[in-house]
């Protein structure tokens, strides 16, 4: 940045003015809101027509383990949020880090997963007990293929970041890359409560 | 590179041929054979052998007419793997997977009416449960193939955002709307797990929702190809312009990409 650009929060002013990464993955953001929001919308659908089997199921979830991936998940988003700040302040070295603390906090995300299921089924929940069951296993499912993808860009940002020197970085990659492990982060906040916390 | 020039009549009409293949998939199976949606996978197997009994002329029409649109599935998604060839460079390896994925693709499609004439050949004589399993292998040939054309999806996002032609051949949210419709789609896998509910093979999200974003992936791309056969005609028509964009790409004209 040259000295004559004027500085929004300590960044360039065409930069801070424009939306972060690439418009693309807006669109992709967004038509993957509408695809949650219409899951959520068949899950209010089938509780409204049985609270009592929703209720029950809730209260066998472990609103603990719940609790520890969200705050998995926002600490995680955190780090990238940190990561993509790095960049654009030129601290080399610091960024590739953020993404790989981000990227381990996905795979603890995953384990604990991991262990939930598998507490379930040995207790003989699967997802044809019931409907809540069936809408708890799909739903998580689902958001942990996201999980998943988004390790994988979470991945290929350390590499981008690890090639290039820190002057070199383009910005918006990066901020497409954290744009859609934010996405995974909000989808989980919405699921957390929805599944875990509301009767 | 002159043999990168799409031929924009050929290309023309095999992108129309997928837009004949979502009408002939609304006017046979939606209207003519009244399988959308599909019969609930828990109806007894009576009372659907009954289904194919009372509908089977309109079947066996339907099937016909699904046999000659569904072969439209391979010149469609040529004319999209023709543009994934220009957009590589060196060995298009992305261009010969996308070949033989819509050569696999197809043979899916044909044998949903194949099953289906099959059944309403004789289904008189048919062992209802026989027939039910039957019917359940055309659903599930329908929806649970959905991991190669995902895989061709991801073929098409990565084209793009590799191209190295400036401007891009297909525009850059192409490569995340085909992400998307990949992921979107994945919910079809459900099926096999539910007999009832949003993610049986009639269901909300496993039917409604697979379906509509299949089939409109299948015109968003039209669309998109049309746009870029167009361009590349006026790119053709001045060849020697400065603003012409489309000419084949020599290495001078190559975007610099690491």
């Amino acid at each position: 940045m040259t000295g004559k650009e004027r500085l929004l929060n300590g960044r360039p002013r065409e930069v801070a003015g424009r939306i972060p990464g690439e418009p693309g993955i807006w669109l992709f953001i967004a038509g993957d809101c509408l695809l949650f929001s219409a899951l959520f919308i068949v899950f209010l659908l089938y509780r409204a027509e049985d609270p009592a089997i929703f209720g029950a199921g809730r209260a066998e979830l472990s609103q603990v383990l719940g609790l520890c991936n969200t705050l998995l998940m926002l600490t995680s988003s955190w780090f990238v949020a940190i990561g993509v700040e790095a960049a654009h302040r030129h601290l080399a070295g610091v960024p590739q880090r953020c993404f790989g603390a981000a990227l381990a906090c996905g795979a603890a995300f995953g384990a604990v997963k991991f262990f939930e299921y598998r507490e379930k089924i040995a207790a003989d929940i699967t997802p044809t007990t019931n409907d809540f069951f069936m809408f708890y296993f799909v739903y998580t499912g689902i958001h942990m293929i996201h999980v998943f993808i988004g390790m994988i860009v979470l991945y290929m940002l350390i590499i981008y970041t690890r090639q290039h020197n820190i002057r070199a970085l383009q910005i918006q990659h990066l901020q497409t890359g954290a744009g859609f492990w934010h996405l995974v982060d909000l989808l989980w906040i919405v699921l957390f409560p929805l599944l875990y916390l509301t009767a | 590179m002159k043999e990168s020039y799409v031929d924009s009549s050929i290309a023309t009409a095999f992108v129309y041929t997928g837009v004949v293949l979502v009408a002939s998939l609304v006017v046979t199976q939606g209207f003519l054979m009244g399988f959308i949606p599909p019969p609930s996978p828990a109806l007894p197997a009576n009372e659907l052998a009954q289904i194919f009994i009372e509908r089977k002329s309109s079947i066996r029409i339907g099937t016909l007419i699904q046999c000659i649109c569904y072969t439209f599935w391979l010149t469609w998604a040529m004319s999209v793997a023709c543009y994934i060839r220009r957009m590589e460079r060196g060995v298009p390896v992305l261009t010969y997977a996308s070949i033989a994925n819509i050569g696999g693709g197809y043979v899916f499609f044909l044998l949903m009416p194949i099953t289906w004439a099959t059944l309403a050949f004789r289904p008189e004589e048919m062992s209802p449960n026989f027939l039910q399993i039957m019917n359940d292998w055309v659903w599930f040939v329908f929806i649970l193939s959905w991991p190669p054309f995902a895989v061709f999806m991801l073929f098409i996002a990565v084209a793009v955002f590799r191209d190295h032609n400036v401007p891009t051949i297909f525009p850059r949210w192409v490569a995340f709307f085909n992400v998307w419709t990949a992921i979107l789609i994945i919910p079809a896998g459900l099926i096999e797990f539910f007999k009832t509910g949003p993610f049986a093979y009639n269901g909300l999200i496993s039917f409604w929702f697979v379906f509509i974003i299949f089939f409109g992936w299948i015109l968003v791309m039209s669309v998109v190809t049309l746009r870029a056969i167009a361009m590349d005609k006026r790119a053709a028509s001045s060849p020697m312009g400065a603003n012409a964009p489309f000419m084949p790409t020599s290495d001078g004209r190559e975007a610099e990409r690491a």
